[in-house]
């Protein structure tokens, strides 16, 4: 069931040299060539994850914002209200479900997110809130721009498998797993991910 | 066509409003068809309105239901958590409060939980039709079984899955919507998935639906409008509705039936009631009509039956009621039939009666006589008639109307004294009378009286007028050989008695003889002159001066093969009348001449006699040929013709005699002295001799006055210078005497008989001149 992901990888610069590291750039598409923002690339490596965005999650105008945060294993992930009204958060997602019952303006609630998967995040008022915990135990872990890029400094050069997850992906646990070599100075690699764009909350 | 008026009008009638009645029954048949139709089609599109509103209705119920489920928390939790025993027990919890018939879930792979097995394999057509349609709701097949199912999407937040609550489709719904239904629909539903054949269900589980799958499907989904379908095996319509499916190949279509036989059963009875009052209007109006036309045509009836019975000449009146033309039809008709009756009264007294006298007629007296034959015996019924003597010269004397009065008194007079006589007017001078008699005696004394009786005087105003009757009698049962009735021989008797001088006689049937066999006399006679049957006698002539024969008269004689000898006298005078006399006197002629020559060739040449009808004489053709026939042959002859032939046509006569006696033919004056001899006539005629008639010559013997007569018509002949015959001369002394009166020529039996030509060549003359001789002597 689903449509297949596509995956084409291409490696700029590939060249088998001993190098501590280099940079990814990875760029998401829809099928039809349209950069897809909220897609979430990660590769595998060790270290202490130090994410250079805030670990939070409002509730602001009846919305998550962000639609799609990335978030190490283990780390606290503030859920502020910044709306004039009470939200009702939850995630029955699998490891991380967690139930932050209604709470009000300018209040804050933080859930430690203990599970590496997706958490998807509703509120129980509004039905129309949806938002996505991305928790990854790498740190080499980066959410696409409007643009569809995203980059990974100084990921581990070599053979490698590149994950791109979106929350709307036809595939299976919404993942596209791709097969790639990260060139020691700098890799450019597309990935093509198929959405279900009529899903979208 | 009919033989009653009033059956034709009845009839007329009942077909015009027969007519009228059908007229309307198929303006109300055709009214309710119509309208039945349009009633079913809107009751369709209600029912079907209906329906959609039921479907809707439950639809949003299931949608409502699963909706609330698909959104409560803690339900999401257990679907998202994957908590069967939480899921099963809410489903069960909101089948049970909400009624629902059938619940499950389906996850995103499309495997199902349900209450029923739990967790079943995915199905790939469900999750296809989910997908394509989160809310989903229509017909949807589950395990065969046709449901109603609605989906709802179960969010948490992200899809996890569906809820899908159904209720089993099936009869209890469309007995619900045919119950709802203002007219008795059947409700079937149609299902089909995929390829597979329509399946149908009905409120009674069964269905006897007909309709073509592709007739169906054509209807349901082919985008026709016209939703209605005609069943003629069910005789229904139906009416086609498609329903939502939930999704997948699954098709379905609502049919509501409507049998139009229910429907033509309402008005079935109402047509059945305009056909019972038309037909009981119409036995009414046959009623009615007849009734009305009865009472038109009764009196008509009356007037036909009067009209026959006054064609049978009976007595015909009809009863005038009210004052309609009808009425005014009788009364005339009594006029006209009464008029008739006295018209044909007039008539029958007309037919029955003397105009000019008033008495019954000869009709009439026919009529009476077989009233009294039916109840007299022949032998005692008689017939008189009495007529007045010479009543044409009385008539001429006192005029018509006079004499009729003369017999109407006499008349009056028979019934006055004799009653029991009917009398009538025969003809115009004879009265009849009918009666009956004991005897022929008693009727004949009877009519001697009444004989008297009528010949006293009659006084007819101031005249006086004496009367002679003469009465004949006839007995109805004298054998009637005669083609006489009764009155005609009493008519017959009249005339025989005045012929015997007397009164009264009694029909003599002898006396009467043959006078029908007159009638065909001639036509006998010309075939006789063929057949030899008559001949000439000659009777020879004796010269008294030269004391010998030398003449000879030729007498015709007729033998008839069955009647004999008839007497010249019988066939001569109705020749005469017949203008038979010509070519007989012809044949006379040419006989003669031939006789003549034979008689010269046996050396007797002598002249004959032959006696010509004075009517002939005048006949100048007549004359031509015999002058022919004489001059050729050289005959010599005399013709004797009696006096009062001259008389008709004298100068035509005498210059023909003239013209005869120039060619040598003699004339001879016939029978002088027996009619009304003129002596002028007498100087007139060129003759050479007289022939005095034989009653003269008989009569001198008696010694009277007759014997003076002949000497001095001899005398006056001799003078005249004519010679003179006699005939009749039976006697020598009659022959003597006429010597001595100076007779020329004598004639008779005692000279000789008249006889056939071949006797008289035989005939010796010397005994005959012998015998004459001595008479004379005697005298001298």
């Amino acid at each position: 069931m689903g449509l297949k992901s596509v995956a084409v990888a291409c490696a700029f610069g590939a060249f088998a040299a001993p190098a501590w590291a280099g940079d990814l750039v990875v760029a998401v598409t829809t099928p039809d060539g349209k950069p897809l923002a909220d897609a979430v690339v990660t590769v595998p490596g060790s270290g202490k994850p130090a994410f250079p965005w805030k670990l939070e999650v409002a509730q602001k105008n009846k919305q998550f914002a962000p639609f799609v945060l990335v978030t190490p294993v283990g780390a606290d992930v503030g859920f502020p209200n910044l709306d004039k009204f009470r939200h009702h958060v939850y995630s029955f997602s699998k490891g991380n479900k967690f139930e932050l019952e209604l709470y009000g303006r300018e209040e804050k609630r933080s859930v430690t997110f203990k599970a590496v998967g997706t958490a998807a995040i509703g509120c129980n008022i509004h039905d129309q809130m949806v938002a996505f915990v991305r928790v990854v135990d790498t740190p080499f872990a980066a959410k696409t721009a409007a643009d569809g890029l995203a980059e990974l400094k100084a990921a581990p050069d070599g053979k490698t498998r590149l994950t791109v997850w979106h929350p709307h992906a036809r595939a299976k646990d919404q993942v596209v797993v791709t097969d790639i070599t990260i060139a020691p100075d700098s890799t450019r690699i597309t990935v093509v991910v198929d959405v279900a764009g009529g899903r979208q909350h | 066509m009919f033989r009653r008026l009033s059956t034709e009008l009845a009839l007329i009638y009942a077909a015009l409003f027969g007519a009228v009645l059908l007229f309307i029954a198929g303006a109300v048949y055709l009214a309710v068809e119509n309208n039945s139709r349009a009633a079913v089609q809107a009751e369709m599109t209600a029912s079907s309105a209906v329906f959609d509103r039921l479907w809707k209705l439950r639809a949003d119920q299931l949608s409502q239901s699963a909706e609330v489920l698909a959104l409560d928390f803690g339900f999401r939790e257990a679907v998202a958590t994957g908590d069967q025993e939480t899921i099963l027990s809410a489903l069960d919890n909101l089948q049970s409060r909400a009624d629902v018939g059938m619940a499950f879930i389906v996850d995103p792979d499309g495997r199902i939980l349900s209450l029923d097995d739990k967790q079943s394999a995915a199905d790939p057509t469900l999750l296809q039709a989910l997908n394509a349609n989160p809310k989903a709701s229509g017909v949807l097949m589950l395990n065969g079984q046709p449901f109603q199912a609605v989906a709802a999407p179960v969010n948490a937040p992200t899809l996890i899955g569906w809820v899908v609550f159904g209720q089993r489709l099936g009869g209890d719904d469309l007995g619900e919507l045919e119950s709802l239904s203002a007219i008795p629909l059947t409700a079937h539903l149609y299902i089909r998935s995929a390829d597979e054949p329509w399946e149908s269900v009905d409120a009674r589980g069964s269905t006897n639906l007909r309709i073509s799958p592709e007739e169906l499907a054509r209807r349901a989904f082919g985008g026709t409008d016209d939703k209605l379908i005609s069943i003629p095996e069910n005789q229904s319509t139906a009416g086609v509705k498609p329903l939502d499916s939930f999704g997948g190949d699954v098709r379905a279509a609502l049919v509501l039936e409507y049998s139009l036989s229910v429907n033509q059963a309402n008005y079935r009875s109402m047509l059945a009631t305009i056909m019972i009052i038309g037909l009981v209007g119409m036995a009414a109006l046959i009623a009615g009509s007849w009734v009305v036309s009865g009472r038109v045509t009764g009196p008509i009836s009356g007037l036909r039956a009067a009209a026959s019975r006054l064609a049978r000449g009976e007595l015909a009146e009809v009863r005038v009621a009210g004052r309609n033309e009808i009425a005014e039809l009788a009364a005339n008709f009594n006029i006209m039939s009464g008029e008739i009756a006295a018209r044909e009264k007039r008539i029958i007294h007309l037919a029955q009666h003397d105009n000019e006298t008033g008495l019954p007629n000869l009709h009439a007296l026919q009529g009476r006589l077989e009233e009294i034959r039916r109840s007299v015996a022949p032998v005692h019924i008689y017939g008189a008639a009495i007529g007045v003597d010479r009543f044409q010269h009385v008539r001429g004397a006192i005029g018509h109307s006079l004499s009729a009065r003369l017999i109407a008194e006499i008349a009056a007079r028979i019934s006055n004294s004799y009653g029991e006589l009917f009398v009538g007017r025969m003809s115009t001078g004879t009265i009849g009378a009918v009666f009956h008699a004991e005897s022929e005696e008693a009727a004949l004394q009877t009519l001697s009286a009444i004989a008297q009786l009528c010949s006293q005087p009659v006084r007819l105003g101031e005249d006086r007028i004496d009367v002679l009757v003469t009465a004949g009698l006839s007995c109805d049962a004298s054998d009637d050989d005669t083609r006489l009735s009764l009155l005609e021989r009493a008519e017959v008797a009249i005339e025989q008695a005045r012929e015997k001088r007397l009164h009264t006689a009694a029909f003599d049937r002898r006396a009467y003889g043959d006078p029908a066999s007159a009638l065909s006399l001639m036509g006998s006679m010309i075939l006789g002159l063929t057949r030899n049957e008559l001949f000439l006698a000659h009777q020879p002539k004796y010269d008294l001066r030269r004391g010998k024969v030398c003449s000879a008269e030729a007498l015709l004689r007729w033998r008839h093969p069955q009647r004999g000898m008839i007497p010249p006298d019988k066939f001569i005078g109705m020749a005469e009348e017949t203008g038979h006399i010509r070519p007989l006197t012809d044949w006379v002629l040419d006989r003669a001449i031939a006789d003549q020559r034979r008689l010269r060739e046996a050396g007797r040449d002598m002249m004959l006699s032959v006696n010509i009808s004075g009517r002939l004489i005048a006949n100048e053709q007549f004359a031509d040929r015999a002058l022919r026939q004489i001059r050729r042959s050289g005959a010599r002859l005399c013709f004797e013709i009696t006096e009062t032939a001259v008389i008709d046509n004298p100068k035509l006569a005498i210059d023909v005699m003239t013209e005869l006696r120039e060619a040598g033919v003699e004339i001879s004056i016939d029978d002088y002295g027996s009619g009304l001899s003129s002596l002028s006539y007498l100087r007139t005629i060129p003759a050479q001799e007289l022939k005095i008639d034989k009653l003269f010559i008989q009569g001198m013997a008696n010694g009277n006055s007759d014997a003076l007569l002949v000497k001095s018509t001899i005398d006056l002949a001799h003078s005249l210078g004519m010679t003179v015959a006699a005939e009749g001369v039976e006697t020598a002394e009659s022959l003597a005497l006429l010597q001595t009166m100076g007779a020329d020529t004598a004639q008779g039996y005692y000279i000789a008989r008249p006889m056939p030509i071949e006797d008289f060549l035989k005939f010796d003359v010397q005994p005959l001149v012998e015998r004459a001789a001595p008479a004379l002597k005697g005298l001298a």
